[in-house]
């Protein structure tokens, strides 16, 4: 129930983030969802895309320090309070989000987000259990 | 009415003199050094020397140098001149066990260090109805242990601060009316900005006189202490290996630092070639102690590089001037007060893992230094989450904090991103413009 995301090591200096998202596009690869974080020194961006490891290997070929790990999708409501009652379900289980973002399109309108917890399994099944519906990569075409 | 000199005689001596006097300390000191040092005995021996063949100061260049290196084979007992129950104290230099600088005391040592402060107290006009602060480190460090000792002889109410805990120098400073500080210049600069900041003028303090070093320091900063603080800035020069603080001290026209020949006889030699130049040059500063008994190093290269003048002072006094130093003849930094070479955090790069493929950018941002360590981020410790990679850059700040005893500011770029040079790597920015 877990799909791969894709993480940048962005340095913090002009023009890095271009330098990026130009490999990115020269490759014809297919952002689904994004997020930047970024700390006084580097950035780390986050996408979803379709085959995550071959656009790690074209980022790495590019000199630019890009790594796979799985996430988790959950589909919520179009409506208030759907993401609260979400975000709660899983810290009421004792698994902790480091970050968590949306992705671009909705699907079977329904928002879909990208959670990064510690327990990916445990979460999946929580959230599962309490209705919330829990997509794979098969779900969002990515496979 | 204050003294003008703590010791005239030697202060004001006649150089025909002083030579005499050194000459026949160096005898003295050789054959000490000679037959109590087995490693500097073999290097004499080495090139046929013995103490006979030292007849007074025109034989100084015959003997072989000393260097870090030195003292860092003969760690730590190889150098000492006398037994250790003969030993009162030892002081050090910060920094890595391979580079620390153990000096040994006896009595007689540390009156004479205390009495080279003494003089440097005096040339700014202190006397006993001084209160002097004294905000350098205390204990390893020579700074604090040397102007207190030397504030104690001259007779000044001596505030024993150390340093750091600002807002209790600024209390007690204006509190008991400190009239003479005696610190680092870039925490003189520090403690200026925080008076103003406290609200303070230059001219609310009781501060007359400042007697500053262990770092290097310009003009310019100079005047913005004596401007912030409402008082006269002296530079004072000295290195653990030949005691401390008050080798060189500055008189009132601050124009150089008056180095006291009676104990250490300097030279300035070409740091390529070893060979004397002649007064005037600029080159490498080398010290002959000859009064000190228990480390008493001959022809020690200090490696930094100045100039030495026997022009007439206004102050009276005859010993010889020394220029600010002017550079290194070795790639040491002296960053906040503290000795860094390059190579001990390349150390600790390598330790930690990292590529030997870093830059070191020392600046400085307010009168304080600032050290930032560019270092290329290892593939595997790369995660997608920021608090793990951010991790790295805090352990490895950390232990470079532990190696030098100062905290870098650790940036991650991204791997192969610094410049592999062709050659001589640049891995030093020094933006400070010091010399």
């Amino acid at each position: 129930m877990k799909i791969k995301q894709l993480s940048i090591f962005v340095e913090n200096k002009e023009g890095s983030l271009g330098v990026v998202t130009d490999v990115l596009a020269k490759a014809n690869i297919d952002m689904r969802a994004l997020s930047l974080a970024d700390t006084a020194d580097f950035g780390i961006m986050r996408v979803i895309v379709s085959d995550a490891e071959k656009a790690r290997d074209i980022l790495l070929d590019n000199h630019i320090l890009a790594k796979v790990n799985h996430v988790i999708a959950v589909a919520i409501p179009d409506e208030p309070g759907s993401l609260s009652k979400m975000i709660n379900t899983i810290s009421r289980s004792g698994v902790n989000i480091e970050y968590l973002y949306a992705f671009n399109e909705a699907y079977e309108n329904h928002v879909c987000f990208v959670v990064r917890v510690d327990y990916n399994d445990k979460a999946c099944h929580v959230l599962s259990t309490n209705g919330f519906k829990v997509l794979c990569e098969e779900d969002l075409n990515l496979a | 009415m204050s003294k003008r000199y703590w010791n005239e005689e030697i202060e004001t001596m006649k150089y025909e003199d002083m030579r005499a006097l050194q000459s026949e300390r160096l005898v003295r000191q050789v054959k000490h050094v000679y037959d109590n040092v087995p490693y500097y005995r073999d290097l004499m021996d080495k090139k046929g020397l013995t103490p006979d063949d030292i007849k007074g100061i025109d034989d100084l260049h015959k003997l072989p140098f000393l260097s870090k290196s030195d003292l860092r084979d003969a760690y730590p007992y190889g150098l000492l001149a006398v037994p250790v129950k003969d030993c009162v104290r030892i002081q050090s230099t910060s920094g890595t066990t391979g580079k620390r600088v153990v000096a040994f005391y006896t009595q007689h040592d540390v009156d004479l260090w205390e009495d080279c402060c003494a003089r440097a107290i005096v040339a700014v006009g202190g006397d006993e109805n001084d209160v002097c602060q004294v905000c350098y480190g205390y204990g390893l460090f020579t700074g604090g242990p040397g102007l207190n000792g030397g504030s104690h002889k001259v007779g000044c109410l001596t505030l024993p601060m150390s340093s750091g805990n600002t807002e209790r120098q600024i209390q007690f400073m204006m509190d008991l009316g400190s009239t003479i500080i005696c610190c680092t210049p870039s925490y003189a600069a520090y403690i200026g900005e925080s008076l103003k900041e406290a609200g303070y003028k230059p001219e609310d303090n009781k501060l007359r006189a400042g007697i500053f070093g262990a770092e290097p320091w310009t003009e310019e900063m100079r005047r913005d202490i004596e401007a912030s603080l409402g008082i006269k800035a002296y530079d004072i020069y000295g290195l653990t290996e030949t005691s401390g603080p008050g080798v060189a001290f500055e008189c009132e026209e601050q124009t150089g630092m008056h180095i006291n020949e009676d104990h250490f006889i300097a030279e300035i030699i070409d740091p390529d070639t070893g060979e004397v130049l002649p007064e005037g040059s600029k080159g490498e500063l080398v010290f002959t102690s000859i009064t000190k008994e228990a480390f008493p190093l001959l022809r020690y290269r200090t490696r930094d590089i100045c100039v030495l003048t026997r022009e007439k002072c206004s102050c009276g006094r005859t010993l010889v001037k020394m220029s600010k130093p002017m550079g290194r003849s070795d790639d040491m930094m002296i960053i906040r007060g503290v000795n860094v070479f390059p190579s001990q955090i390349e150390t600790v790069l390598l330790k930690e893992g990292y590529a030997p493929n870093y830059q070191i950018i020392v600046d400085r941002v307010n009168n304080t230094d600032t050290l930032d360590i560019n270092v290329e981020l290892l593939p595997e410790q790369f995660s997608d989450t920021v608090k793990e990679t951010a991790a790295y850059e805090k352990k490895l700040a950390e232990s470079i904090k532990t190696m030098l005893g100062i905290n870098p500011k650790v940036h991650l770029l991204a791997p192969k991103s610094i410049a592999r040079s062709e050659g001589k790597a640049v891995r030093v920015i020094d933006k400070r413009k010091l010399h």
